[in-house]
């Protein structure tokens, strides 16, 4: 076991003890993730920091249910990733702009959520996505299923290991690779046309 | 497709998988027997490995925001998690208390509350009667009085003042000449069942002083 991880056990151990001290370096640990993979699973920032943070506050609650500390990360990706789902299920009765809101309005997408910004990582082969190519794959990401969804999102976007995300999706590592074997196959015929 | 129709030797599987990792020497083979065999396989390899790029490129999007202020507002709600605990404690305990329903009797409330509101009724539209004909005599003499000077010193000179009831229309003319004639008319009162609905009205004639021939005015509805 390397340092970090050591650190991140002792780090568990003591949040799971009451120590919120050490569970807000957990926070600062996993936060990005965090929010990253809210963001991609309800498409707007401030919806994503709201779900996060909800699921950080969950995951102290329950923390008393975590038997292995090293296994925190998936299981508070778990626990993000259910909160999201259940967010976008929940969504349609609320007036947030939303993944869906931007797919009926294709320049929502460009309004940046109040008080943030959406920051595009550049140097990339051919520079940043258009929006409105953004706009199109957020779409067509809408449309999977949420296992083959979130598989993809958190192997090929994320970059988590097949093992974690089998661990935040509870099944195989080979029904990881299903999940996103099919999730690339819908997209591929969604996406025809820009391929 | 769902989970169990999972195929392991599915080469379009294999070519995925192959996307992201080398794969064992048996589904290679596999893999590499397939692209062999078939160019459709090869190009939906290529057209994977093409979505594959896509998805990536959009993930590069990443939510900006502050994250010492996120860290802050998270360790704000963990702390104050006891004082949530016991609100939420006190939510429940009213949800609960709300949920609990009195047991009754539906038939017999119904039947309670529609005899009330008969019995009710029927009281109040008995004394809306009284009060609008009384109350209406009692305008209708007062300006008889007034207008055909019944207070005269000379008793020869006094008129007599006839008030009438009856319907609308036919109160008037029913009644002989009299020195002044204050007519109350009325509608039929309602049924006690309708309560709300027509509504008695009463009005009554303006009166003069000459002998009646030469009928007034009936005046609109009170």
């Amino acid at each position: 076991m390397d340092e970090s991880a050591a650190s991140e056990m002792n780090l568990v151990r003591r949040a799971q003890g009451g120590d919120a001290d050490a569970f807000a370096d957990l926070v600062r640990l996993y936060q990005r993730r965090a929010v990253s993979v809210a963001y991609r699973l309800v498409g707007n920032v401030e919806d994503a920091s709201d779900v996060s943070q909800d699921a950080f506050v969950r995951a102290f609650r329950c923390l008393d249910q975590l038997d292995d500390p090293a296994r925190f990360g998936p299981w508070l990706m778990r626990i993000v990733s259910n909160q999201a789902l259940n967010f976008r299920r929940s969504r349609s009765s609320r007036a947030a702009a939303s993944l869906d809101d931007m797919i009926g309005d294709p320049g929502e997408a460009r309004r940046p959520a109040t008080g943030m910004k959406l920051a595009t990582d550049e140097g990339d082969e051919t520079g940043p996505l258009p929006v409105e190519l953004h706009d199109v794959i957020s779409q067509a990401l809408a449309t999977l299923p949420d296992k083959q969804r979130l598989a993809l999102v958190l192997f090929s976007v994320e970059g988590m290991p097949q093992k974690e995300v089998a661990e935040v999706l509870e099944c195989s590592i080979e029904l990881v690779k299903w999940n996103v074997f099919q999730a690339r196959k819908k997209l591929k015929e969604l996406l025809q046309e820009y391929l | 497709m769902t989970e169990s129709d999972y195929n392991p030797n599915d080469p379009e599987f294999l070519a995925s998988c192959a996307l992201d990792e080398p794969l064992s020497g048996d589904a290679k083979a596999k893999l590499d027997e397939a692209l062999d065999a078939s160019n459709d396989v090869r190009s939906l390899g290529e057209q994977l490995g093409a979505i594959d790029r896509l998805v990536k490129w959009w993930g590069r999007r990443q939510p900006n925001i502050d994250w010492k202020d996120y860290t802050r507002l998270v360790k704000a709600r963990v702390e104050s998690i006891g004082e949530e605990d016991q609100l939420d404690a006190v939510d429940s305990l009213m949800s609960r208390w709300a949920s609990s329903q009195p047991i009754i009797d539906e038939r017999r409330f119904e039947s309670a509350v529609m005899d009330r509101i008969g019995r009710d009724g029927f009281a109040n539209v008995r004394r809306r009667i009284i009060f609008r004909i009384g109350a209406s005599l009692a305008a209708a003499a007062a300006i008889a009085i007034v207008a055909t000077g019944l207070f005269r010193s000379n008793p020869s000179d006094l008129r007599f003042v006839q008030v009438a009831i009856g319907p609308p229309g036919r109160a008037a003319s029913t009644y002989g000449p009299s020195s002044a004639l204050a007519v109350v008319s009325f509608d039929r009162t309602p049924p006690i069942r309708k309560i709300t609905g027509r509504q008695s009205s009463l009005s009554f004639l303006a009166m003069g002083s000459s002998p009646l021939g030469g009928l007034m005015e009936e005046s609109p509805p009170l």
